[in-house]
């Protein structure tokens, strides 16, 4: 029997379950994913059990589903228009490729800044984005913290496949994990700058996820298309 | 006593309904059999009718029994105005509480990325086309205060703003009758924001 009484986590996904329960995906920093049902969640109509709510929950029970047996809020973060659309992505990424009990503090930590981010208007959303795609891909063991950023030259062409190292590029060589040199050193030390830059690095961010996704879409994607990410309301 | 298996049957079938577990069924069950015959064959029968007859306006997708539903037909009403809301309740609920003359588009669901359902399933393609034919003045954005509904009126009001439709969105806020001490925060911070001149 596994009992957890106090930890922080926020809630992935929520989805019906019975007549008033919820089924939950959350994300805790000591267990990393885990599914849990809520009794009788929805049951005055609204819940506290929704994304974007740093949660204080206590579970226990054995097996893959457990029982929460305290949900409570402790603090909101207000997310609206296309900034709830990118939540929505975070979580969805979270869902389709954090594998369940994998608990890693430094991914937890990048979920609440991302989040925090989010919610700030004052904040430009793409920045934040890709420290946690960045985030996400360390997780699932992409090897990108080897790579040296000052040993990179910024006028060559690299190649970053998945599972690989990266190696400069062949010449006339096309390659979907082709990037310049000055936007992966830029990506990696967190100064990405001007438009190319931010296309490079959200163009290999993305195939790398989408070799992990394995053919999975990412739904939100299509609402991030139509609701421009420069508007907010 | 072991129970006549249509009986059983019945008890069964109740259970479809909601907030009705084996007791309630059963109860009902015996109420129709034992007091209100007249009742239960009335039930039967419209419920029979209801469920083969009715199905989705054509122009609204709200349930009507006709192609065309009431409020989509009655001359009298504003066309130029059109309301998204989530389910054909919500349209009872927004008939009931308040004076709208307007039209009403019933999504049937909300754009929920998690569960599959993007705008091509929540069939916006529809509203889209009314948007372009119908000459609408105003978008009145009535989803529901979750994650998806948010994320829902957003992508609506993309849409409706790339034409060039006015859009305003429902407010959320303190519930009449209330002291502000039980509303939890984000309802509360919500109603602050939007607070209006008074």
């Amino acid at each position: 029997m596994n009992r957890i009484q106090g930890s922080p986590g926020y809630v992935l996904h929520a989805r019906p379950y019975r007549e008033s329960s919820q089924l939950l995906e959350l994300l805790t920093p000591g267990e990393g994913r885990i599914a849990a049902v809520l009794r009788g969640g929805r049951g005055r109509g609204r819940s506290t059990a929704r994304p974007f709510v740093r949660l204080d929950l206590a579970w226990s029970g054995r097996g893959e589903v457990h029982t929460l047996n305290r949900c409570d809020e402790a603090a909101v973060l207000r997310l609206t228009g296309a900034r709830a659309v990118c939540g929505l992505y975070v979580n969805e990424l979270a869902i389709k490729l954090l594998p369940r009990q994998l608990p890693d503090p430094g991914f937890y930590a990048a979920y609440e800044a991302v989040l925090a981010g989010l919610a700030d208007p004052a904040m430009p959303p793409e920045p934040g984005l890709r420290r946690y795609e960045l985030a996400l891909l360390r997780l699932l063991g992409e090897g990108l913290d080897f790579i040296d950023p000052a040993a990179l030259e910024a006028q060559v062409t690299y190649v970053v496949p998945p599972q690989g190292l990266p190696r400069p590029a062949a010449p006339g060589e096309e390659s979907p994990y082709a990037i310049g040199g000055d936007s992966l050193a830029a990506l990696l030390q967190d100064r990405l700058e001007g438009r190319g830059q931010r296309r490079e690095a959200q163009r290999l961010l993305r195939r790398l996820l989408e070799y992990h996704l394995e053919g999975k879409p990412i739904v939100s994607r299509q609402l991030i298309a139509r609701g421009r990410l420069d508007r907010t309301s | 006593m072991a129970a006549a298996p249509l009986l059983d049957q019945l008890v069964e079938a109740l259970r479809c309904l909601p907030g009705v577990g084996p007791k309630s069924a059963q109860r009902m069950a015996l109420h129709v059999l034992e007091r209100d015959r007249p009742g239960a064959l009335r039930l039967a029968g419209v419920l029979q009718e209801a469920a083969q007859r009715i199905g989705h306006c054509r122009v609204c997708r709200t349930l009507t029994e006709a192609e065309v539903c009431p409020i989509c037909a009655d001359p009298g009403r504003d066309g130029r105005v059109i309301c998204v809301v989530e389910t054909p309740a919500d349209v009872l609920a927004i008939e009931q509480a308040t004076g709208f003359r307007g039209r009403y588009h019933v999504l049937l669901g909300q754009l929920s990325p998690l569960d599959g359902i993007g705008p091509e399933e929540l069939g916006l393609d529809r509203l889209e086309a009314r948007l372009a034919q119908e000459g609408v003045g105003e978008l009145i954005l009535a989803t529901g205060t979750t994650v998806e509904g948010e994320v829902t009126a957003h992508y609506i009001g993309e849409m409706a703003r790339e034409r060039g439709v006015r859009t305003t969105r429902i407010a959320h806020g303190v519930p009449l009758g209330g002291g502000l001490e039980y509303v939890d925060r984000g309802t509360l911070s919500h109603a602050f924001e939007g607070r209006r001149e008074y």
